[in-house]
C-alpha cells in the first residue's frame, strides 16, 4: 500500500447492508448487501436495475430508505470527510457548455479542498491524464462525447479518491478513448483504490477485472468471478429466430437436432427456437434451409445482450423453492456468508440440465 | 499516459475545510452570472443614469455660479433614492432575470448537482452561493453608483452641509443591501420551480411586473394603496422612504411593508432549500 493510504487511517471500501432505496412506489434497490475491498469491481445489470441507485447511495449524493452504507467506514450522506475521499463520474452526459474542461476540473478539484493553483494543477494533471492536453482549455460545448467523457472522469481522479465511483465511463469513447480510461481505472486501483464500475456490457467489465456484481430489478443476484458469469451464459436457453418460407416445415427438420429444447411459432414464416447448443443449431438451421430448399429471411437473436441472463438469473432464483432465494436476490446478510456464488450457478446447471433431459425425453 | 508518469507526488499540504466552499461556489456562481448576456448589458449600461445624474448636477451647479447665483443644496436622499427605483427598474430586472430567475433551472438543467454534491458541499451553501451571486452584483450596481451621486452633490453644497450629505452613505449601502438581497432569493426561489429556463424567467417577469402593474393601476383609479403590498418593487420603495426619511407618497409605512419583504425572504429559503433537496434525487 502507497504512503498516502497508510496516512488516510480506514481501508478504502464500500459496505451495505440492507440497502434498499425506492421513489415514490418505484423500487429502485432491494436488500442490497455487500462489502468491497480495494480493487475494481464490476457492476454490471441492464438498464434500471438500480446500478446508478447504488452509486448515488454510495457517493451520499441520496439517503437510503432502509438499510446502511459505509464508504471507507463512514456514512457518505453530507459527510464532507467521506465525500473527500470519494470519486463520482456520473453517467448523464452534461456539463456547463460554456466553461473550459480545465476550469471546469479546477472548480471541482477547488470544491475538494485544494487551493487555488494546486487546484489548477491538479486540474491539468488530471485532463493530461485522460488525453485532454490539446484540447483542456477548450469549451467543452464543443467537445465530442468521448471527450466530455473524459473530461467528467478526470473530475472524479482530480482529489485522487480512495473510492471511485463510475458510472458507464465508457458510454460514447473509441477504442483509444477506451484504452486511456481502462489504463487510469487500473492504475487507480493499483494505487488501492476501490473501483466501482458500472456498465451493461460484460466484455467492458472482463478488460478490467474478474469481480463481479450482478444487479437486476434493483436486487443483487449474483456476485463472482466474470468466468462464471460466462459459464451461466453459455448455460442459459439461447433463442434464435428464424424468418423462412415455411416456418413449421424448418421446424419439423430441426426437432431431432440435439440441444434444441423448444420452439414456438410466431406466424406461418416465423419460428424461434431454444437451444442449450447455440452453434450447432445455427449450423443446423443452415444446412435443413439448404437440404430443404427453403428461403430464409433472417436470422436473429432476440436475447444477444446480458438482460437475458439477468432474467434468467432473477426467475431462477425466485423459482428455486427455498434454496437460493434469499441468497440470490440479495439480503440482509453479509455476501461472505453467503452461499458461494459457484455453488449457486452449478445448482442452476444441474436444474437446467435435468429440464432439458426431461424435454429431449 | 499516467497522472503518475507526468510527474504526479501525492499532495502533502493542507486541504481547505468544507466550509471554504462556500466561497468557492460563490465564486463560480459570479462567473457563472458573467456569462449572462443580460447580466453584462445591465452592468454596462447600469453607469448610465448615474453619469447623466452627476453631469446634469454638475452643469448645474455651473450655470449657476456662473451667474453668480447662490445655488440651492439638492435633496440628497431623494436624488439618491430615485436613483435605487431606476437602477431596480432598469437593470437589477435584468440581472435577476439573467442570473437569479434562471440559476438552479439551470444547474438543473445541466445536471449540476450530480457534480457539486459528490463534493463536500451542502445544498445550503449551494444556495448561499447562488443567493450570493446575484445580490452582489445587484448591490455593487447601486451602491457605488449611489456613493458617486452622494459625492457629487456633496460638492456641490455648502461645506457645513457636506457631513450631513456624506453620512447618507449608510442608509445608502443599507438600502441598497435590502434591495439586492430580497430580490436575488425571490428571483432564485423561482429559478427552483422547473428546470426549464424559459418557464423559471418567464415566472419571474410575471412575480416582478404584473402584481406591480395592478396595484398601480388601482392606485391611480381608486387612490387606494394597499394593493402595493404585493407587489415587491413598491415594498422595497416603502422601505426605502423610511430608510432616507423621505415623506411616503401613501398611506403605507415601511411596518407595513418589512414583515411583508421578511416573510418573503423566508418563504423563499424554505421553498427553495426544499426543491433544491427534492431535486438532487431526481437528477
Amino acid at each position: 500500500m502507497s504512503e498516502k493510504k497508510k496516512t488516510k487511517g480506514t481501508e478504502p471500501s464500500v459496505r451495505a447492508v440492507g440497502l434498499s432505496k425506492w421513489y415514490g412506489k418505484v423500487t429502485a434497490l432491494q436488500d442490497v448487501s455487500l462489502h468491497l475491498s480495494p480493487g475494481i469491481w464490476g457492476l454490471l445489470g441492464p438498464n434500471g436495475s438500480g446500478k446508478t441507485t447504488f452509486l448515488r447511495l454510495a457517493a451520499g449524493q441520496i439517503k437510503p430508505n432502509l438499510g446502511e452504507i459505509q464508504v471507507c467506514g463512514v456514512n457518505p450522506f453530507a459527510r464532507p470527510e467521506a465525500l473527500r475521499r470519494i470519486g463520482l463520474c456520473p453517467e448523464a452526459d452534461a456539463m456547463y457548455d460554456e466553461l473550459t474542461a480545465h476550469e471546469f476540473v479546477t472548480a471541482m478539484a477547488r470544491l475538494s479542498g485544494y487551493d487555488k493553483s494546486e487546484a489548477a494543477d491538479r486540474a491539468k494533471d488530471a485532463l493530461v491524464a485522460f488525453g485532454l492536453k490539446d484540447a483542456m482549455e477548450r469549451k467543452v460545448g464543443g467537445y465530442s462525447r468521448g471527450m466530455r467523457q473524459r473530461a467528467k472522469l478526470a473530475q472524479s481522479i482530480v482529489h485522487d479518491p480512495d473510492v471511485l465511483l463510475l458510472d458507464e465511463p465508457l458510454t460514447g469513447t473509441d477504442p483509444t478513448s477506451r484504452a486511456v480510461i481502462l489504463n487510469q481505472v487500473r492504475q487507480r486501483a493499483d494505487d488501492g483504490a476501490v473501483v466501482l464500475f458500472s456498465t451493461h456490457v460484460l466484455h467492458e467489465v472482463e478488460a478490467l477485472t474478474e469481480q463481479v456484481l450482478l444487479i437486476a430489478r434493483g436486487q443483487l443476484v449474483a456476485h463472482g468471478q466474470v468466468h462464471e458469469i460466462r459459464a451461466l451464459l453459455e448455460e442459459h436457453p439461447h433463442h434464435i429466430r428464424v424468418e423462412c418460407e415455411d416456418a413449421r416445415r424448418l421446424g419439423a427438420q430441426l426437432l431431432a437436432v440435439e440441444g434444441v429444447v423448444g420452439m414456438r411459432f410466431l406466424n406461418a414464416h416465423c419460428v424461434e427456437f431454444e437451444t442449450r447448443d447455440p452453434d450447432s443449431t445455427y449450423a443446423a438451421i443452415a444446412n435443413v434451409c439448404v437440404e430443404q430448399d427453403l428461403d430464409l429471411s433472417s436470422m436473429t437473436s432476440p436475447d444477444a445482450t446480458l438482460e437475458a441472463l439477468f432474467h434468467y438469473l432473477v426467475e431462477h432464483s425466485t423459482r428455486g423453492a427455498g434454496t437460493g432465494a434469499d441468497a440470490a436476490v440479495g439480503s440482509a446478510v453479509p455476501s461472505a456468508f453467503r452461499p458461494k456464488p459457484d455453488a449457486r450457478a452449478a445448482k442452476a446447471s444441474a436444474k437446467a440440465s435435468a429440464k432439458s433431459k426431461g424435454a429431449n425425453s | 499516459m499516467t497522472v503518475r508518469d507526468l510527474g504526479y507526488r501525492p499532495y502533502q499540504g493542507e486541504r481547505l475545510p468544507a466550509s471554504q466552499n462556500t466561497r468557492v461556489m460563490l465564486r463560480h456562481a459570479l462567473r457563472r452570472a458573467w456569462g449572462s448576456w443580460l447580466v453584462k448589458i445591465a452592468l454596462f449600461l447600469s453607469w448610465v443614469p448615474p453619469v447623466v445624474a452627476i453631469a446634469g448636477i454638475g452643469i448645474r451647479f455651473y450655470i449657476k455660479s456662473q451667474a453668480g447665483d447662490q445655488v440651492p443644496p439638492l435633496d440628497a436622499p431623494t436624488y439618491v433614492h430615485g436613483l435605487y427605483i431606476w437602477q431596480l427598474w432598469l437593470f437589477i430586472s435584468l440581472i435577476t432575470l439573467g442570473a437569479g430567475a434562471s440559476a438552479i433551472a439551470e444547474d438543473l438543467n445541466f445536471k449540476a448537482f450530480q457534480f457539486y454534491f459528490a463534493k463536500p458541499v451542502t445544498p445550503v451553501q449551494y444556495l448561499i452561493s447562488r443567493i450570493g451571486a446575484v445580490s452582489i452584483l445587484s448591490f455593487s450596481i447601486l451602491v457605488v453608483p449611489g456613493t458617486l451621486l452622494l459625492i457629487a452633490i456633496s460638492g456641490t453644497i455648502e461645506p457645513e452641509l457636506r457631513l450631513e450629505s456624506v453620512a447618507l452613505i449608510l442608509p445608502a449601502v443599507l438600502h441598497a443591501a435590502v434591495i439586492s438581497v430580497v430580490l436575488a432569493i425571490a428571483s432564485v426561489t423561482v429559478s427552483s420551480f422547473s428546470k426549464s429556463r424559459a418557464f423559471t424567467m418567464s415566472g419571474w417577469i410575471l412575480v416582478f411586473l404584473v402584481p406591480h402593474v395592478l396595484a398601480s393601476i388601482v392606485f391611480e383609479v381608486s387612490d387606494w394603496p394597499w394593493l402595493r403590498l404585493i407587489s415587491l418593487p413598491a415594498l422595497l420603495e416603502i422601505v426605502g422612504d423610511a430608510v432616507f426619511k423621505i415623506e411616503p407618497s401613501s398611506d403605507l409605512r415601511w411596518f407595513h411593508a418589512l414583515p411583508i419583504l421578511v416573510a418573503v425572504c423566508a418563504g423563499g429559503l424554505t421553498l427553495s432549500h426544499r426543491r433544491l433537496r427534492d431535486a438532487k434525487v431526481i437528477t
